[in-house]
């Protein structure tokens, strides 16, 4: 007892404090099926000395082999970058002979004084081995070396939506940008290690160069602070065909085989060195999955455009088909400042994108929604491919436009959750307030020929608001409808007749409910509690209200609080739609999540003089969406505003 | 002959690369502001990067003349210039320019280096060669894109053999899978095929694909007189194959690989049609070279 209130009081100061003695906290690099590398830098001279074992109690063996690294102008061969502080000495232990899929703990020592306490924090997990049958769970972050609050939001996302599942992530992939603005020491230190130390000391991050990184470090020669920072396959010691380069590699973790590529500084075309290995390490690899990842995206609209940026082309054009003619089942990129999660692709290499033959699977891919998408088993040629943009990890999110080939377009920071067990695929797009705001999964299984969609469903246009220009409710308005008026409500069934007759005056709502509004769930945000999670995503509310005579009608509006979408009606007739792409009632598809605020959004009702009728009774009728089924929460409060 | 190829080299060490974290006309915006206010040279090459990224080489042009006038010794600023120019006189006077003043050894290197690809890319493979064997002895340990280079010179001057030495030591000291796989190739076109045989056996049980192993056992089992063996790996890489090259939008490296097939079939109308389609296609032709080679 007195040992596991030990082990836990250390377990609260480690995770609190950085431990003084190292410039850089212990992390974890390059594991394989039997071995792993521990990592950590300090300013002082040591006597470096690491020991580990299956126990935290018991830590029999000793690492054989500690690298040390220092300035460039204290050694030739190993040397930092020579932006490090001159005192700084970054040590290098490799565990070797351990076990396949086995966790060790372990212990940093400066001579006889130990450095880290008995935390089980401190530990490793060597990978399964390739082609066995082992699950794997892992982070994607894109962008996110911006030291901001933002960034550090969402790591605690993950770190809550982890310890509330009790899962453990298996690894960490980082598709660039983790170093703003030039990836010197310096930056990585403060932006990267100290933002993320409390995973990177037991997950392995698995990195690829962004630009910014770019700046001090290249891809050719394998020199600056990025590659200080990692250690990366370059030999195939954790699976796959030795790269010579630690710019591109890859790696296997039981069935799935991940492919690192170096998008920014590197020759792209198919004769260049990397995409000939690529096309071997394709050819050569037996895994049932795989997954690539890179900085600069195939396809997006985000903060920058596939469309017009050379080395986005390039990646296009060059590389995707042969990652897709390889079987390539996902493929995640940065640089654009978004969340951008495709349908079912293949053969989209059109200089502009297009969807014409390109979508194989136009849905949305969410189990819960319209299921998930469906491929053959193991790998095969051209049979779909998901591309995600994740470069929302912690800078000022951008978008420009929409690309054709998007299921899913989010402009908020967040990281992606994956995980791949049995025959699935499973994504998860999880914003930095902890929502699980996209969800898509994969299902391999038998054989499945897909043929592209002749006309593919497509995402509403982008309008750009401009700056100032949000519409906000008249000043002095009248509520023809106030917050927590009373409504009637219909929710776990959709009403009869055609789809728009129970927003019409006269429907019979005689076996609707009745409550106040706001409607939902979860949020501590509505007023009438609808039990709707897991069964139903519709909410069907609708009230009488007086139009006064004369009433200026250019000054009617909705002001709405809302999770996820909704569609307004006035008299039966549809008068705004917000964040579902088509469809009405239980045809509606196409939803924009959408978290609800404490202000109310204000939409002005336009083309409505000949729908209402002043001096009588009308009918506001609204069909509130929510984007998944599991989704966390559901609300809608909706006012109905008269300008003076 | 031309070998396009080289000039991935010149990308290998002078990239081509948006430095920008926002949008690329945003970021050209605001250098021309800063431009306006006080030109240096450093802004003119950076706003020259950002005009490649959107491939627009007339503006870079510009900028990268303007970046020289304001200090006609700026290193990337001049490398730019050189890759942007290819192998021309003016590129060619570039590099003698970048020698004059590389003041370390690192820029002597690379100095020496876009020499070697200059007179490699102007059929002067003989000049090529000595300037490789130089850097070679320079330093022992370097770079896998001299190594190609330099095979690729001997290529050039019919020294197979010799080519393949150099591409199988530089995989010896790399493990790059690149170099091993150049140096097969190599090998077989220099008549080793004996030496390489059992590792593209090795391949083919344990690859995934095994269509590239399988023509590469097939030129082996032509240059041993095995016909029939070729034959019949040519027919198995071919069925692998077909099924993995989508009608619209292929990869066109398969395209490649199946007209290299075709061609050593003797089915030279429809190898002809692939190489047809290679050709009008942005690969550089060096993806491609052993088909054309074979259909010469």
């Amino acid at each position: 007892m007195k040992l596991l209130l030990f082990l836990f009081l250390a377990s609260l100061v480690a995770t609190a404090e950085p431990i003084s003695e190292f410039s850089r906290q212990p992390y974890l690099q390059l594991a394989t099926d039997n071995s792993i590398k521990v990592v950590w830098r300090a300013r002082k001279e040591m006597e470096p000395r690491l020991i580990y074992g299956r126990t935290l109690s018991e830590l029999p063996l000793s690492a054989k082999e500690i690298l040390t690294r220092t300035h460039s102008s204290l050694q030739n061969e190993n040397a930092l970058f020579k932006d490090v502080p001159l005192d700084t000495r970054q040590f290098e232990a490799t565990l070797s002979d351990l076990e396949p899929a086995t966790q060790y703990y372990y212990a940093i020592y400066d001579g006889e004084t130990r450095l880290t306490p008995a935390d089980e924090s401190y530990r490793v997990k060597t990978n399964p081995l390739p082609g066995t049958d082992a699950p794997v769970y892992f982070w994607v972050v894109g962008d996110s070396g911006t030291g901001s609050k933002s960034q550090a939001a969402v790591h605690q996302a993950m770190l809550d939506h982890n310890a509330a599942a009790k899962r453990e992530l298996d690894l960490y992939l980082h598709v660039g940008d983790m170093a703003y603005g030039s990836g010197t020491n310096k930056e990585f230190s403060d932006r990267f290690f100290k933002m993320y130390e409390p995973t990177l000391r037991n997950v392995v991050c698995w990195p690829s160069m962004g630009n910014h990184e770019g700046r001090t470090s290249k891809g050719a020669t394998g020199v600056g602070p990025y590659y200080d920072a990692y250690i990366c396959p370059m030999n195939g010691e954790a699976g796959g065909l030795p790269s010579g380069k630690e710019a591109y590699y890859s790696f296997d973790f039981g069935k799935v085989h991940f492919i690192c590529l170096d998008s920014h500084d590197l020759d792209r075309r198919p004769t260049g060195e990397m995409a000939q290995w690529l096309k071997a390490d394709l050819e050569k690899t037996k895994a049932d999955f795989l997954v690539a990842f890179f900085h600069h995206p195939p396809y997006t609209k985000g903060s920058h455009d596939s469309d017009t940026e050379g080395q986005l082309i390039e990646m296009r054009e060059y590389i995707m088909p042969i990652l897709e003619s390889g079987g390539i089942d996902l493929v995640f990129t940065g640089h654009s400042h978004i969340y951008e999660r495709s349908m079912l692709i293949d053969g989209a290499y059109h200089t502009p994108s297009i969807p014409d033959g390109v979508i194989l699977d136009d849905k949305d891919g969410d189990p819960n929604g319209d299921g998930p998408y469906k491929k053959s088993e193991g790998l095969n040629p051209n049979n779909g491919t998901i591309s995600i943009t994740t470069g929302h990890g912690g800078t000022s999110n951008r978008r420009k436009g929409t690309h054709p080939l998007m299921r899913r377009i989010i402009l908020e920071n967040g990281s992606c959750l994956i995980s791949i067990k049995g025959d699935t695929i499973t994504g998860e797009m999880l914003n930095l307030n902890g929502k699980i705001v996209d969800t898509f999964a994969i299902h391999k299984s038998g054989v499945v020929e897909h043929s592209p969609i002749a006309d593919p469903w497509q995402p509403e246009p982008y309008t750009p608001q401009k700056k100032g220009k949000t519409p906000t409710a008249p000043k002095n308005a009248v509520a023809l409808i106030g917050k927590n008026a009373k409504w009637s409500y219909l929710g776990g069934s959709h009403p009869a007749g055609n789809h728009t007759d129970w927003a019409a005056p006269g429907y019979d709502i005689s076996s609707w409910k009745t409550g106040k509004a706001g409607f939902g769930y979860s949020d501590k945000d509505d007023t009438t509690e609808i039990d709707m999670k897991g069964k139903f995503t519709t909410l069907y509310i609708r009230r009488e209200f007086e139009l006064p005579e004369g009433a200026d009608l250019s000054k009617l509006g909705l002001s709405v609080s809302y999770d996820d979408a909704f569609i307004a009606y006035l008299n039966g007739h549809e008068v705004h739609r917000q964040g579902v792409d088509k469809g009405q009632g239980a045809s509606a598809d196409g939803f924009t999540p959408h978290e609800a605020t404490k202000k109310f959004e204000y939409f002005p009702l336009k083309g409505i003089s000949k729908i209402l009728k002043p001096g009588e009774k009308n009918v506001l009728a609204i069909e509130g969406h929510n984007a998944n089924l599991n989704s966390t929460d559901f609300s809608l409060h909706p006012r109905l505003l008269l300008g003076k | 002959m031309l070998r396009s190829s080289i000039w991935l080299l010149i990308v290998l060490l002078f990239p081509a690369s948006s430095q920008g974290h926002n949008d690329v006309s945003e970021t050209i915006k605001a250098l021309t502001a800063q431009l306006e206010k006080a030109p240096t040279a450093d802004l003119y090459f950076q706003r020259a990067t950002e005009f490649r990224a959107l491939r627009e080489s007339e503006h870079a042009l510009e900028d990268l003349h303007s970046a020289l006038k304001l200090d006609p010794r700026h290193r990337f600023a001049i490398t730019s210039l050189i890759q942007l120019y290819g192998p021309s006189e003016k590129g060619l006077k570039l590099i003698k320019r970048y020698a004059d003043f590389a003041k370390d050894p690192e820029q002597e290197f690379e100095a020496t280096f876009l020499l070697a690809q200059h007179y490699a890319q102007s059929q002067m493979p003989s000049v090529a060669l000595l300037l490789c064997k130089g850097l070679q002895e320079v330093r022992p340990q370097h770079d896998p894109a001299l190594d190609l280079l330099h095979a690729q010179t001997l290529r050039d001057l019919d020294r197979h053999k010799q080519a393949a030495t150099i591409l199988k030591t530089a995989w010896k000291r790399t493990n790059s899978i690149v170099l091993r796989n150049n140096w097969i190739d190599t090998a077989l076109t220099a008549g080793l095929a004996q030496e390489v045989l059992p590792l593209i056996n090795q391949e083919i049980a344990s690859s995934r694909f095994t269509s590239s192993w399988l023509i590469r056992r097939a030129r082996a089992a032509l240059a041993l007189k095995n016909k029939e063996q070729a034959h019949r790996d040519l027919q198995a890489a071919l069925a692998e194959l077909s099924p993995r090259i989508r009608p619209n939008q292929p990869d066109l490296t398969l395209i490649a690989d199946r007209g290299l097939i075709l061609a050593l079939l003797n089915n030279h109308c429809q190898a002809r049609a692939d190489l047809d389609q290679l050709e009008k296609s942005a690969l550089p032709p060096s993806s491609y070279r052993l088909l054309r080679d074979a259909l010469e």
